[in-house]
């Protein structure tokens, strides 16, 4: 059994012959035998796209063909194309169809067949030819122009001045991204986690000597042997927030099924797997704690039983006399709800580390998938006891996040432990089940909330009744941004009184962790909420915007809570996609398609405003950055970052070249390595643009101030009188005396060896930078199989001074299709159980190519008052597009008096609504009770 | 994924002999589905005996029908002219199911003996009786979004995923089968069971059984025809439900019809009911609604799918008027 086998095939050309195990893959032949790491892995179940490879002429998913079968084979792979050379490459470069770079490899072989195939593909054709790739990052737009354009590049759009293509782009498409899974040094062994099952209950028997028997299995840990050796899990921001300690691995009980039980180590993940397999565990079932509105009243099944309650946060404003008149008085009131299901950012890359210790040294090395290396530093530092100067993370191409690795986890940190201990190399690559059941999970929301208006629609006051389940195992800031949504709730209108009630509970589920903001709940609640107030006061949802949407003369303006909103659009981003939609229009077609053939049309608005680049959120509310002048007169860019798809490298060497009037070829971005960068916050949190944007022009006014002076001193001209002019550093008055930067790079450094002209800028963010933008769209609902299809979807923003309009039209386009997703399809779900339902991307419905509409644009630039006049807007359009296309699809679904409150809208629930429209009111409550 | 040995047959004779000879093996043929659940621990042969590169690759004309070899690549079927001439409705199918890469590799055979996506079948932390008998069904009581509402028993509720199968059963597919016992031919609609008290067994095939062909017989007005498949995203979705329908119109009048539904049952489900109600009435909105019903008379929806019955019967008339509106 298991003998080894010879194949033989060609593989970009070239005969290879090797010894394989029948049942290794394809994919992993090729990336783990023969180095060919362009082919990527994300779902491993035929679903995703990303192992695209060509065999015998045809593309085919590699992750399910194994290598025996590809015997005489001639396969193909990312890299045997012509690099970025292509024309479908060089045309994802032009069309920006490139973020991450992690599903690339896959589109260039499935696009490469479809354009042999189909030489003139309409735009239908590329998107069906597509719809087995999926990304997570780009919303398709570029990828589906970049098909286009290079089928016929007479089709390409214009040029861009303003939107320089992407310097990550040539790596990725050349398949020379080097993402966490394609590290792997000599003597890396391999981790697999062995996870509960069951959602709640008591380990009574783990019995590993079946599993450390096994040959090529070096260890076998438990939580006795790792958790006494753990130091503090938390994160940075949490480390003094008391609650039951998170720990390695689950030691007496287990709190959701994927808790972590114990890690084995072995020669390759295939044995690991095997191994894991042979670990004997029992546990008595208890029973779950899984709704979270029972879950606050329960003082029986507790996820905690120490803590006597399963609320884990509790925060109230109060109801002040003017506001509770209000919501009993008020000629109008109306109370609506809002359920928003359980979601998984499910980037396109899992998570993974690989951690090295060298007892000699004392070193401890990670390479990670991550959105914050010096965090990550300082938590494993904290975890494995090794110093944090002994410790450096690495993270070159990050295969997307979304928030899911902004703070390090739990089994990252665990494996960095692991490492410690056996002083190995330790590679942990996270298994897309690991991903959707024991990540992170995100949103789960409930929001009730009460409105008061006068009669002519304008809001009096509201309430927010906010509650949110954060799994077994709170985790990050996510715990501090709960009650920022009822914070932010009234968001940009005028709503004079407002109070809410937040509460946050344990249940037993995967923990909640950040996805695309963590505050999104605000916008994606209000805005559904006021559809139906208008539905229940019998105005057009756009009417009652309209009326209460902040204007231009009424910033800045103080919320109830004190925030102070300024530098904003809404009023105007609101008409702008009035305007677009030609509004009037639309309702006028919807009342004579459902008269004359039936037929449901919805349309949709919602206004989001988005807080970035919050200066109250430490450590993340600041940055460093440091330039270099190379002896070659290049300007290197060292930051913290840790992108993953939003183009940073690319965006801050803008932000760094005009600064300092150099060509943007002239400047390279490094970031991803805690030992070259100095410490800063990450990518995240809307923050980039601002925040390290801010931290650029700092370091590059430092940098200019000691560059004039040594240009001074070079020209014989007061330093006054010196300015950076295209590359160089010249008199102002006298257009031939110059100095260029490599002379002056050479200056300094003869002052020593090391020295070199260098400079840091820091920046600390303001309490708020918004960020606003209006989403519209049209549906139409298919009355008789509950299906959803988007005709137009408009977005009007304001995210102040575009540093790069491609990747801010990027990130938006990304985040609404993401909150697409959320609207109509994705959702995790769990059994009666605790079982989890979703365990791969066949269940968690990521939307294709196919449910990807076209988006048009408007940008407005109104600058924020931070030094570039940006701001951040990398979450919002995941928030505004959930709430949109749900007020699409609730507004047609109103029309036959069918009624929905929670997503996501998926057939079932559709003709569930229809089925039950005829049973109750199809208008909502009218004066409810008032709030307690 | 445990161990296994790898075998690449010669001829259909010789794989025949090498499963039959060994109660651990099994026929691979695309694995786009067996590989997946080995993964799984679903599926844990000690043998495989690869039956893709037989040559049983071509598809060919019989006398006005066809005849298609049992590894011809769900990708050529659906290009095929002679399928997308005579047979719209299983191109169709083909084309609504997986994704391109899939099909590249996917075969006839394998696609017919795709097993349900049951994620309780699929989880073997969980009782399932399909996976192993007698352990119960965790879908009762369970998830039931994609489970039956046809003849399902207390034993299994599971669908059969495939979406070609049920554009198959419509066109009164016959499939060839060699076993080792000789070579025999039976109509597809009879190699599939409903699960009764055996749920492990999705089809009256025995071990070493090989599909080597499927047979479409001699059906003109099967040129009118069509699939509609009801899912929540474009790739890589299940049907909830799905309806393969052929229409012959007399004037106003049903002459003929085939009709098969899909995600409704533990095998592709021949609509006979509807059909009977159909043929000879009027081609009216209302009658295709009264043949649904009729054909729905049987359906015990479990709590989570009672929205099933809604959504078939509207498919059913919306595939069915579609077809009669391009007959006008």
């Amino acid at each position: 059994m298991a003998e080894r086998m010879t194949v033989e095939m060609k593989v970009n050309g070239r005969p290879v012959r090797a010894e394989v195990s029948p049942r290794t893959s394809l994919a992993d032949f090729l990336r783990e035998e023969r180095r060919l790491t362009a082919t990527q892995l994300a779902c491993e179940e035929g679903v995703c796209g990303a192992c695209t490879v060509s065999m015998d002429g045809a593309t085919v998913l590699s992750c399910l063909v194994l290598a025996v079968q590809a015997e005489g084979a001639e396969v193909w792979t990312a890299e045997g194309l012509d690099g970025a050379a292509a024309p479908l490459a060089e045309a994802l470069h032009a069309e920006h169809g490139i973020q991450c770079g992690y599903c690339t490899p896959g589109i260039l072989m499935r696009g490469g067949e479809l354009l042999k195939e189909q030489p003139a593909p309409s735009e239908r054709d590329i998107r069906l030819g597509l719809c087995g790739n999926l990304c997570r990052c780009t919303g398709y737009a570029g990828i589906v122009e970049a098909v286009a354009a290079a089928a016929d590049p007479a089709a390409a759009p214009g040029e861009r001045g303003a939107a320089p293509a992407r310097r990550e782009d040539e790596r990725l498409l050349a398949g020379r991204g080097e993402f966490v899974n394609d590290v792997s040094p000599p003597g890396t062994l391999h981790v697999a986690f062995l996870r509960s099952t069951v959602a709640a209950g008591r380990i009574t028997r783990l019995e590993t000597g079946a599993a450390r028997a096994l040959e090529g299995v070096v260890a076998v840990f438990t939580a006795a042997d790792l958790n006494p050796r753990a130091g503090d899990m938390r994160p940075t921001p949490l480390l003094n927030a008391a609650e039951p300690p998170l720990l390695p691995l689950a030691a007496d009980r287990v709190r959701f099924a994927g808790e972590p039980l114990a890690l084995v180590v072995a020669g390759d993940r295939y044995l690991a797997a095997d191994a894991v397999d042979l670990i004997e565990v029992e546990i008595e079932p208890e029973p779950p704690v899984l709704d979270p509105g029972g879950a606050v009243e329960d003082t029986d099944r507790l996820v905690y039983a120490e803590t006597g309650s399963n609320l884990y946060q509790e925060l109230t404003s109060p109801i002040r006399p003017k506001l509770r008149r209000a919501l009993e008085d008020a000629p109008q009131v109306v109370r609506a709800t809002s359920r928003q299901q359980r979601q998984a950012n499910a980037p396109l890359e899992t998570r993974g580390v690989v951690a090295s210790y060298d007892p000699d040294t004392g070193e401890l090395v990670a390479s990670l998938s991550t959105q914050n290396p010096h965090e990550a530093k300082l938590a494993i530092s904290r975890v494995s006891g090794v110093p944090a100067e002994q410790v450096r993370v690495t993270a070159r191409d990050v295969g997307g996040s979304f928030g899911l690795k902004v703070w390090t986890g739990r089994d990252e940190l665990t494996v960095a432990l692991a490492a410690r201990v056996l002083g190995r190399t330790l590679k942990w690559i996270e298994t897309r089940q690991e991903n959707l059941t024991a990540s992170g999970h995100a949103r789960m929301d409930v929001g009730e909330a009460t409105f008061a208006l006068d009669e002519q629609g304008r809001i009096l006051g509201c309430h927010l009744d906010h509650l949110e389940d954060t799994g077994a195992y709170p985790l990050g800031v996510v715990g501090k941004a709960g009650p920022f949504v009822g914070m932010v709730f009234t968001g940009p209108y005028r709503i004079p009184l407002h109070a809410f009630r937040f509460r946050s509970v344990r249940t037993n589920t995967c923990p909640r962790g950040a996805y695309r903001g963590p505050w999104a709940f605000a916008t994606v609640a209000r805005e559904q909420m006021l559809d139906e107030v208008a539905r229940a006061v019998g105005m057009d949802p756009l009417e009652l915007r309209r009326r209460n949407v902040l204007g231009p003369d009424e910033l800045p303006y103080t919320m109830p809570t004190r925030l102070v909103l300024d530098h904003v659009t809404p009023a105007q981003t609101l008409e702008e996609v009035a305007a677009r939609l030609d509004y009037p229009e639309v309702r006028l077609r919807q009342r004579r398609l459902l008269a004359e053939e039936g037929r449901l049309i919805g349309v949709g608005i919602a206004i989001g405003l988005e807080p970035s680049s919050i200066g109250t959120m430490q450590p993340i509310d600041r940055d460093t950055a440091r330039l270099r002048v190379e002896l070659d007169g290049t300007i290197t860019a060292y930051l913290a970052t840790g992108a993953g798809g939003q183009g940073v490298e690319t965006t801050m060497a803008q932000v760094v070249a005009a600064e300092l009037d150099v060509d943007l070829d002239a400047v390279r971005v490094v970031q991803g390595d805690t030992d070259a960068t100095p410490y800063g916050r990450g990518t995240g949190a809307s923050g980039t643009a601002v925040i390290t944007g801010s931290a650029c022009r700092a370091a590059a006014a430092e940098l200019l101030t000691m560059a004039k002076e040594l240009a001074a001193e070079h020209l014989g001209v007061p330093a006054e009188r010196v300015e950076p002019r295209r590359g160089v550093l010249a008199d102002r008055q006298d257009p031939g005396a110059a100095v260029s930067w490599a002379e002056l790079a050479k200056t300094v450094s003869a002052h020593g060896p090391g020295e070199r002209l260098e400079a840091l800028g820091r920046y600390k963010a303001p309490p708020m930078t918004w960020s606003n933008a209006c989403h519209g769209c049209v549906v139409e609902v298919d009355r008789e199989l509950g299906t959803v299809r988007i005709e137009r979807y408009v977005v009007a923003e304001d995210c102040g001074r575009m540093i790069n309009a491609k990747v801010v039209e990027g990130q938006i386009a990304g985040g609404v299709l993401q909150g697409i997703g959320g609207a109509l399809l994705e959702e995790v779900r769990y059994d009666a159980q605790g079982r989890p339902l979703t365990r791969g991307l066949a269940e968690y419905a990521v939307p294709t190519t196919l449910e990807a509409p076209a988006i048009e644009f408007v940008h407005i630039e109104t600058p924020s008052p931070t030094p570039g006049g940006h701001k951040g807007m990398g979450q919002g359009g995941a928030a505004g597009a959930l709430a949109c296309v749900f007020n699409a699809v609730a507004d047609a679904l109103a029309q036959v008096g069918a009624r929905v409150d929670r997503t996501p809208l998926d057939p079932a629930r559709i003709l569930t609504a229809f089925a039950e429209a005829g049973s109750r009111s199809p208008r909502p409550a009218a004066r409810p009770p008032s709030p307690s | 994924m445990i161990p296994f040995e790898y075998l690449r047959a010669g001829d259909p004779a010789e794989a025949v002999a090498a499963v039959a000879g060994r109660p651990g093996a099994a026929f691979l043929g695309g694995g786009t589905n067996l590989v997946d659940h080995m993964k799984l621990g679903v599926a844990g042969p000690d043998l495989l005996v690869d039956v893709s590169r037989l040559p049983l690759d071509r598809v060919e004309e019989t006398a006005g029908g066809l005849r298609i070899g049992a590894a011809v690549r769900n990708s050529d079927l659906a290009a095929h002219p002679l399928v997308r001439e005579r047979y719209p409705v299983l191109a169709r199918a083909l084309l609504s199911g997986a994704s391109g890469q899939l099909r590249n590799v996917a075969t006839t055979a394998g696609n017919l003996l795709q097993r349900t996506r049951c994620p309780y079948f699929q989880d073997v932390t969980t009782p399932c009786n399909k996976r192993v008998p007698g352990s119960g069904c965790s879908a009762a009581g369970g998830y039931t979004r994609y489970h039956a509402i046809l003849g399902a028993s207390e034993h299994c509720v599971a669908t059969h995923p495939s979406d070609m199968a049920v554009a198959m059963v419509a066109l009164d597919a016959v499939v060839a089968v060699l076993g080792p016992g000789g070579a025999r031919t039976l109509p597809l609609a009879e190699l599939y069971r409903l699960p009764g008290d055996a749920p492990q067994r999705d089809t009256v095939l025995e071990h070493g059984d090989l599909i080597i062909a499927v047979e479409l017989p001699h059906l003109p007005f099967a040129r009118r025809s069509a699939y509609r498949k009801v899912r929540d995203r474009a790739s890589f979705s299940f049907a909830l439900v799905s309806v393969a329908a052929a229409l012959d119109l007399d004037g106003g009048l049903v002459r003929d019809v085939r009709l098969a539904l899909g995600g409704v049952a533990h095998k592709p489900w021949r609509a006979t009911r509807a059909e009977a109600e159909l043929r000879g009435g009027p081609a009216t909105e209302d009658a295709f609604r009264r043949a649904a019903e009729a054909e729905l008379a049987a359906a015990r929806p479990l709590p989570g799918n009672a929205f099933k019955v809604a959504m078939t019967r509207n498919a059913v008339v919306a595939t069915l008027r579609a077809l009669a509106e391009e007959g006008r």
